[in-house]
């Protein structure tokens, strides 16, 4: 999806797919592609009219990692991994068959299959700060921390936010599993996001001047509080920023005037 | 943990909706506020019926909470039906059968002279936070022994920030009491919190939906405030807040109607409420700030309810009171 000049944009996105007979040809750039170096094929949207208004030339491909013209460059971040690569495409042919959908008609595609995967990637979100949350209470009882009023608060209130945003879970799911719309995921995916901060800041806060320590010897879980406090700075970015969840509740759920 | 409404739910919130629609209009809830009080009459006599939801399950009730709270709508329907009737029932006092039947409204005498609904209450003559002492015909006073009903005491009142409902102080006099146990008293007051909770989410919608029309409305620069972004993230930071706070008070329900006196209903009632309470105290500030000037004047109504939810964030416990207790449920030293 993402291309260096199409992030939050997603629809200006410029990377082209020409026909010709039986066959695309692909040129263009994508960034942010989730594990490109080991995946055998990608979902690519790309632009087949360039005549037409920017949401409605998209389609949607999938390709062949290793059809010829496609260079993948691992992408290092800041926690020193490279789960994520750059793409370039030169040239690339992906036959006709491989379109998913119709022509230009993948706009309807990124969102149908975007709600899709928020009515359920809820779950692990939830899950992973309840992890969290009962990880800071061990966390607080090795550091002596449990008799801390001001601690014991704040563990609370960590609860709290979790055992509610599970309880809002539930009952976006009891819709969506109806059918109907649950605009519960649009804050679902911006609340876990957010969270996450939240918990593992409060992790490294609680250790201290350790709190920053990575060490494997000396460092509270070889550094895991910090180490999960920088991933967590991807998930209020990927997927649509928390900004851009913002966006869509305000227009599409209270029905503010773009 | 289904959250979908049945037949008979979508007919109780329809119903009362409509109900509050006709018999409780802003201009109602602002007759209250300026000491009206022989106007909330009709409307007490219209919500007898719903006092009866003390008696059925909590999902049920809190509902029906949820669409009073947001009307602002006064009388003594939370004291009879979410306080006193249960506490009757909780007893095994005849008496409960006239609040359920509606013929008569009553209020309690719980907490002590320090504000505190207590469990085992306070053996204090002084008794505070006795809500719509004036619009009631008995008062239950929950003593260390039990509970006892008396006809209603003239009260002092006392003034406090929302203006929709009243409050009292009363002295009591030593009855013989009908003996409750302490843990049905505590699954009273844990009841009746999760129901003020959901009283108070209804509220905050109601604050939210205010300042979303407010914000289409009003035009600054040539456009609806509601385009600015900056505009649109209070509002969106809002409902989240408020959504978040009634996911919780539902699934408390569900747990109470479960196993009332179970560890779960425990946990998600101290949670419902401080998330309530934090999505009060949030609307209150978000809805007076995108209202902007015209919001804070008397004679435009917001602050009827901003008062009420301020009002509802404090009262049977303000959100850090519900973490603190929290605290001690999931926090093991």
């Amino acid at each position: 999806m993402s291309e260096p000049g199409a992030g939050s944009d997603l629809a200006s996105l410029s990377t082209r797919a020409e026909r010709h007979g039986d066959a695309f040809v692909v040129n263009g750039q994508k960034v942010w592609t989730s594990y490109a170096q080991v995946a055998d094929r990608c979902f690519c949207y790309v632009r087949t009219n360039r005549d037409a208004p920017k949401h409605k030339g998209i389609s949607v491909l999938i390709i062949d990692m290793r059809s010829s013209g496609i260079d993948v460059r691992p992408l290092r971040h800041i926690t020193g991994a490279a789960d994520f690569a750059e793409v370039f495409f030169t040239d690339v042919e992906v036959p006709a068959a491989d379109l998913v959908g119709r022509e230009d008609d993948g706009w309807r595609i990124t969102a149908g299959s975007l709600a899709h995967e928020r009515g359920g990637l809820w779950v692990e979100g939830v899950a992973r700060a309840q992890a969290a949350v009962d990880d800071l209470i061990a966390l607080a009882g090795r550091r002596g921390l449990l008799g801390d009023a001001g601690v014991r608060r704040r563990l609370a209130e960590a609860h709290q936010r979790v055992a509610s945003l599970r309880a809002l879970g539930y009952q976006g799911f009891a819709s969506f599993a109806r059918g109907t719309s649950a605009p519960e995921h649009s804050y679902l995916k911006m609340a876990t996001s957010e969270i996450g901060k939240e918990l593992y800041e409060l992790g490294m806060e609680l250790q201290g001047p350790w709190g920053v320590v990575t060490d494997a010897e000396r460092g509270e879980q070889a550094g895991r509080w910090a180490h999960s406090w920088f991933v967590s700075f991807a998930s209020t970015i990927a997927g649509g920023t928390s900004q851009i969840q913002r966006n869509i509740i305000a227009t599409r759920i209270l029905g503010l005037p773009r | 943990m289904d959250f979908t409404l049945t037949d008979d739910q979508r007919l109780l919130v329809d119903g009362l909706t409509s109900l509050l629609a006709k018999a409780c209009p802003p201009s109602l809830v602002r007759a209250a506020a300026e000491g009206d009080r022989l106007a909330v009459r009709p409307l007490t006599g219209a919500l007898a019926d719903f006092a009866a939801l003390g008696d059925g399950p909590a999902c049920d009730h809190v509902l029906a909470a949820e669409r009073l709270g947001a009307a602002c709508a006064p009388g003594p329907w939370f004291a009879t039906g979410a306080l006193a009737l249960p506490l009757l029932r909780a007893a095994g006092h005849d008496g409960a059968a006239a609040l359920a039947a509606g013929e008569r409204a009553a209020t309690v005498a719980w907490a002590g002279a320090d504000g505190v609904w207590r469990v085992p209450a306070a053996d204090d003559p002084i008794r505070t936070f006795v809500l719509d002492h004036d619009l009631v015909d008995d008062v239950v006073v929950v003593g260390r022994d039990g509970v006892s009903l008396s006809p209603a005491v003239s009260a002092r009142p006392i003034t406090w920030l929302d203006l929709t409902r009243t409050l009292g102080e009363v002295r009591v006099r030593p009855a013989k009491p009908h003996p409750v146990a302490d843990r049905d008293l505590a699954a009273v007051l844990r009841r009746a919190t999760v129901v003020l909770a959901a009283e108070l989410c209804g509220v905050s919608r109601r604050l939210l939906d205010m300042a979303v029309a407010h914000a289409k409305e009003r035009v600054q620069f040539g456009v609806p405030i509601g385009s600015f972004q900056a505009v649109q993230h209070l509002l969106a930071d809002l409902a989240f807040d408020v959504e978040r706070a009634w996911a919780a008070v539902q699934w408390a329900a569900m747990c109470l109607d479960d196993d009332p006196a179970g560890g779960e209903a425990a946990r998600a009632g101290h949670v419902a409420k401080a998330a309530a309470s934090e999505a009060g105290i949030h609307a209150a500030r978000t809805s007076i700030q995108v209202h902007g000037g015209i919001g804070y004047t008397w004679e435009h109504d917001l602050h009827l309810w901003l008062r009420r939810a301020t009002a509802d964030a404090h009262l049977l416990g303000t959100a850090a009171q519900h973490h603190d207790a929290l605290a001690d449920l999931v926090v093991q030293t």
